[in-house]
């Protein structure tokens, strides 16, 4: 697979931007709404364990978990390096390709925080279709392609089936407006998927608030950031 | 559309059906209301006042500490208020500057030309908001006002100095960022008769469902009554009513059912993106005259 130069594309390290808000790292690749790294590792022939660990992506793995990039991060990506095996000929061999798949978990509570057990649901990714049943957790764990990027899932819920379409990959870091609007949106908090600090952000998190019953002052202040966390387990 | 993670947990929940009510005077409507609300499992967040489990009233004892109160509802960014009191002209004398050439109270003129109207608690029937008129709107020197005096005004055109008491209405709080209710629940006469209060309360919240008699009403049960027995008035429609209202003759429909179940010496009427739906099937703009 062929990699750009790294020496020619445009460095960008925002290491020192503190409150870690903004895009982090450097390298020769931007990440991109979807993005992770296992799926950023994927296209580019790469375990993201390699990816993650190489030093010139210190910053990165410092400030961000590998499946919770926030799009306009950077990310070094190497030039692929052919390997090559000896074999002899005349006989068969088996060579395993590893690290490329990925998996969903996704965890359904109803409005009392219970989990939804034993509730049928239909998965599609990317037009695959499989069936199951929500755990004692009301949770499910899937593998799915580490390139897949959408899908949905309907809960069999009677005569009133709930269809929740998923965009997968699309969760930023909880330190960005943007990854503090999408797990409020999940948990039924409903705001804009983009935006800054605004107003509408501002009302999410009170209603969120109350609901928890913490003091409703619209600031994401470590109470409700530990108890958003908390609720969306990421 | 669900922003999810892979390789991490991600959690898609239901958030809690929250309200909050004001009552102004009698509670029992708010009381029904409420415990079918927290049958169905929704939160009630109106603001607590003296530990008390039944819905804050404003009328006599609660009168002082409910101003207080009163500035905590704007900011408990309620899903579905519910409001309850007697609604009416700020002051009943001024009925007669709408009379007909021949000295006859002219109903029609009162409710699309009174500007000055409003929730008031039980010291409507106590003298001061009967007899008094917006000449003599000093209440310093009205004789008899009493003390526990509630005004709460529907429209902008009231203004701040012709009522003597407080007139916040933390509904219609534009300074606060609360985000705007999905639902308003009027249970008080005639609150969606008089036009001035129509086009007040579609301007402020011209997204929410708002429910509320254009009649006198004998008592608010009949608002809950009504709103209970609608068919429309289901899981979905409580947590996205504006999902549910904007098909194609949905608001129509719950208008129908909402009628239904309101007595026939009475009507109900139902506000949506600034559109009044009416008993006898018909629809206006909610800011013209009836």
């Amino acid at each position: 697979m062929e990699v750009p130069d790294q020496g020619a594309m445009e460095i960008l390290d925002n290491s020192d931007d503190s409150n870690d808000q903004g895009p982090v790292g450097q390298g020769n690749y931007q990440v991109q709404p979807g993005d992770c790294m296992a799926s950023i590792a994927h296209q580019y022939g790469f375990t993201w364990q390699t990816l993650w660990n190489l030093p010139a992506n210190a910053e990165l793995k410092r400030q961000r978990q590998p499946n919770l990039l926030l799009p306009g991060d950077y990310v070094t990506i190497p030039a692929i390096r052919l390997r090559e095996e000896s074999r002899p000929t005349d006989q068969l061999h088996k060579f395993q390709v590893v690290g490329q798949s990925c998996r969903l978990r996704l965890r359904f509570l109803d409005d009392k925080k219970q989990p939804r057990t034993g509730v049928a649901y239909v998965l599609t990714i990317d037009g695959k279709t499989t069936r199951g049943t929500l755990d004692g957790a009301g949770s499910l764990n899937v593998p799915i392609p580490a390139d897949a990027s959408q899908g949905s899932i309907l809960l069999q819920t009677g005569p009133d089936p709930e269809i929740y379409p998923l965009n997968l990959g699309h969760l930023d870091p909880d330190s960005s407006p943007t990854g503090i609007r999408g797990r409020l949106n999940n948990m039924g908090f409903s705001c804009a998927s983009d935006g800054n600090w605004d107003a509408d952000l501002q009302a999410a998190i009170k209603r969120f608030q109350i609901a928890n019953d913490i003091p409703p002052t619209g600031e994401l202040d470590d109470q409700t950031r530990q108890a958003l966390k908390e609720g969306h387990q990421s | 559309m669900a922003e999810v993670g892979r390789n991490v947990p991600n959690t898609i929940a239901k958030a809690p059906i929250t309200f909050a009510m004001i009552e102004l005077a009698d509670s029992a409507d708010c009381n029904a209301r409420k415990s079918q609300w927290l049958s169905y499992g929704f939160k009630d967040v109106t603001p607590k006042f003296s530990g008390r489990s039944t819905v804050p009233s404003l009328n006599g004892s609660m009168v002082a500490p409910g101003r207080d109160m009163l500035k905590e509802m704007a900011s408990v960014a309620a899903d579905w208020y519910m409001i309850s009191g007697h609604h009416g002209a700020l002051y009943e004398s001024d009925y007669d500057r709408f009379n007909t050439a021949d000295g006859a109270m002219d109903v029609r003129r009162i409710t699309n030309e009174e500007e000055y109207c409003g929730f008031f608690n039980e010291a409507y029937h106590e003298s001061y908001w009967e007899h008094a008129a917006r000449d003599h709107h000093d209440a310093v020197d009205l004789p008899g006002t009493p003390a526990n005096s509630i005004y709460l005004r529907t429209t902008d055109a009231a203004p701040a100095a012709i009522a003597s008491h407080d007139q916040g209405n933390p509904v219609f709080d534009s300074t606060s960022w609360a985000p705007a209710p999905k639902g308003i629940i009027i249970s008080a006469c005639n609150t969606l008769a008089y036009r001035s209060a129509r086009k007040t309360w579609s301007g402020y919240f011209p997204n929410a469902v708002i429910i509320g008699p254009i009649s006198r009403i004998v008592t608010g049960t009949w608002v809950s009554s009504a709103v209970a027995s609608a068919q429309a008035t289901n899981e979905s429609f409580w947590r996205d009513p504006q999902s549910v209202l904007d098909q194609a003759g949905m608001c129509e429909q719950l208008e129908k059912q909402l009628t239904a179940g309101f007595p026939r010496t009475g009507r109900i009427g139902l506000i949506y993106k600034t559109t009044l739906y009416q008993p006898d099937g018909s629809s206006v703009p909610a800011d013209s005259a009836l």
